[in-house]
């Protein structure tokens, strides 16, 4: 899956964590890239390594991780082979940067927002305090925040507001691709509808890459161009976001859209994908999906798949593709 | 179909901490303030809303776990804050509650069988052990869980999320209850699993034409199960009508903008949020007017003067609001 524009490209990347049983692997052999000023979702169901993916990319991984193989090209370098010191100083905050799940809880109680988003600026650029601060005020302008209430501590904000000094954070240092995790999950609907705008109009004005990582199918098939499906630990389906919408190629993303109900469809019953997610402690042989497949036969059990182009930029992990006729009801 | 349940004039205030020498008068958060609605036998009645705008605290007022400030609930024709304590005990039967959080809405030191047994020993179902786990096998064979042998004796901890919660209707469904509130049933669950519990609520309501409360933030979910949902926003209904009517064409500015921000899983189906101003702690002051005007776009002077009262617009369609 080369690009001559690819901002990131990650490869075979294998990160499991250690556990007094064995290996967890969260990420198993997992492929994803990112063009420039362009805008990747990252769907799956909670525990398919979707999370330990963004933590692998800006490397805030716990200490019991373990990357085994992969690489992590960004901008032509290998951020794998970058010592960790070198990784802080160029990469991480100012290259590649991260809206955390729950971030807005993460805010400092005791410190105003305006000085904690200096305090970013600080730590990585020789600018003085007074720059540092019109900086500040400058980005929570452009996240639709009064420059005025800099002053005001994060208690002093809704839930939404916090969201949006969180993105000002992580746009302090111009950064080329954020990653979002769970950006709006314990947000309201219509404040989520707003800060999804907000990253998509920065987005385009900014000239950044996003990742848009999260549960949400709806949100992800509504904000990405391109839309890669994790099963597991792995791509199982990627494409452009219509592509894999009206014409999945994988039984799980066929499943899993037919599971969401539409606001603007028709009514239809809901449908649900039996069983559960297998373990990634010992997954078992073949296609991780296979055991909730209900198109699996013997091959799926035994052999792996592997990503196979179907159409342009359209990626699917599937013995059974050429043969399987998935219509969406749509 | 009768109705079931008649909820009339609800409020329910809670009291905001004053302070020790405070001598402004108590203030108090509305959280439902005036709601009227009646949910009839066999039906999904759905409140939606945002965080806040007391849907839960309904649903909790309802069942009687709470106290209301004033306004009258009937179940079943009678009164349920004036029963006598058999009566209570029979109520506690008939209503059930579905939690958010199945992880947290089970006993962890209990297996699935000895936390459903409880509620069957309390309401005295099942004369010994042997009849309680029949019980229990059925349910859970007709919740999907099969073989039932393979969860009896299991702890909550080693079900998955999904499964968590189909024990937790078993532990309603085995009691036999007329009317459960299911709050949040699914928003803790992945989307793939979520249409089993749907099916299983699906499934006992033809079976025993059980009769739903579903409170929810998810619209989708609403117009592919409900047959009638109330909007609230702050304390209030707002809309009111059959849920795919109103889903598809609301006619009050909350809901409007509510349900344009909902994304869609379809691409070419871009969310356009409306506008709409702040966000809804904006509307905490009480003044007399609609509790929405300091948000809304269509806003006049009379919204600010006089609050509305839901009208209908169309066959059993209600909305409060002097611009629709």
């Amino acid at each position: 899956m080369l690009h001559g524009d690819s901002l990131l490209e990650i490869s075979d990347l294998k990160m499991y964590y250690g556990t007094e049983r064995g290996w967890v692997k969260a990420v198993d052999g997992l492929f994803l890239d990112v063009h420039k000023n362009e805008c990747v979702g990252v769907v799956g169901e909670s525990g398919c390594g979707k999370s330990s993916l963004a933590l692998t990319i800006i490397r805030v991984l716990p200490s019991n991780s373990k990357i085994f193989s992969g690489k992590i090209l960004f901008e032509g370098e290998d951020l794998l082979n970058l010592p960790e010191e070198e990784f802080r100083r160029k990469i991480r905050w100012k290259k590649i940067s991260m809206v955390f799940q729950g971030a807005m809880n993460a805010l400092n109680p005791m410190i105003t927002v305006g000085e904690q988003i200096v305090e970013t600026i600080l730590a990585h650029e020789d600018v003085t305090r007074k720059e540092a601060w019109e900086r500040a005020e400058h980005l929570l302008k452009l996240v639709g925040i009064d420059p005025k209430r800099a002053k005001n501590y994060p208690f002093e904000f809704s839930g939404g507001m916090k969201q949006r000094v969180v993105i000002a954070m992580a746009l302090a240092l111009k950064p080329s691709l954020l990653i979002a995790d769970e950006m709006t999950t314990a947000l309201d609907v219509i404040v989520q509808a707003q800060i999804v705008n907000l990253v998509s109009d920065l987005r385009k004005s900014l000239n950044l890459s996003s990742i848009i990582i999260s549960h949400d199918i709806p949100l992800v098939f509504n904000s990405s161009h391109r839309v890669f499906v994790m099963y597991a630990g792995k791509i199982v389906e990627c494409g452009p976001t219509e592509e894999v919408c009206y014409t999945p190629m994988h039984p799980y993303t066929f499943l899993l859209l037919d599971s969401v109900p539409d606001v603007r469809g028709k009514r239809r019953s809901l449908s649900f994908i039996e069983g559960a997610p297998p373990n990634l402690l010992n997954p078992h042989s073949g296609c991780r999906f296979h055991p909730r497949c209900p198109f699996a036969i013997e091959k799926c059990r035994k052999e792996e798949p592997e990503l196979k182009m179907f159409s342009q930029n359209h990626y699917a992990a599937c013995h059974r593709i050429e043969e399987l006729e998935l219509n969406r009801r749509v | 179909m009768d109705d079931l349940i008649v909820v009339k004039d609800l409020k329910k205030w809670f009291p905001l901490a004053a302070g020790l020498f405070s001598r402004t008068k108590r203030k108090y958060v509305r959280a439902v303030d005036g709601v009227s609605f009646s949910i009839r036998e066999g039906e999904i009645f759905c409140l939606v809303g945002e965080t806040g705008s007391g849907k839960t605290t309904t649903g909790r007022l309802i069942l009687r776990l709470e106290t209301p400030t004033s306004g009258e609930i009937f179940f079943e024709g009678r009164n349920i804050f004036s029963l006598s304590k058999r009566e209570l005990k029979e109520f506690r039967r008939k209503g059930q509650m579905i939690f958010q959080d199945p992880f947290s809405s089970l006993d962890p030191r209990l297996t699935i069988f000895d936390n459903v047994s409880e509620g069957l020993i309390i309401h005295k179902i099942g004369d010994n052990r042997e009849e309680r786990l029949n019980i229990i096998s059925e349910a859970l064979e007709s919740v999907g869980l099969h073989p039932p042998e393979d969860f009896l004796f299991k702890y909550p901890h080693e079900l998955s999320g999904g499964q968590l919660q189909r024990v937790a209707i078993v532990s309603a469904l085995v009691l036999k209850p007329k009317f459960i509130v299911a709050d949040e049933p699914v928003s803790m669950l992945d989307m793939s699993t979520r249409g089993a519990v749907i099916k299983v609520m699906l499934d006992l309501r033809r079976e025993m034409n059980l009769t739903f409360l579903l409170i929810t933030h998810d619209l989708g979910l609403v117009k592919y199960i409900g047959d009638r949902v109330a909007v609230m926003y702050l304390g209030k209904i707002v809309e009111e009508g059959p849920a795919e009517d109103l889903i598809d064409a609301p006619c009050h500015p909350y809901s409007q903008a509510l349900i344009s921000a909902v994304p869609s899983p379809d691409p070419k189906k871009k969310i356009r949020v409306m506008q709409i101003k702040g966000d809804i702690s904006m509307s905490l002051e009480t003044f007399s007017g609609c509790k929405f005007a300091p948000r809304c776009m269509l806003v006049d002077e009379k919204c600010v003067r006089e609050e509305p009262e839901l009208v209908e617009v169309s066959n059993g369609h209600y909305v409060a609001c002097h611009k629709a």
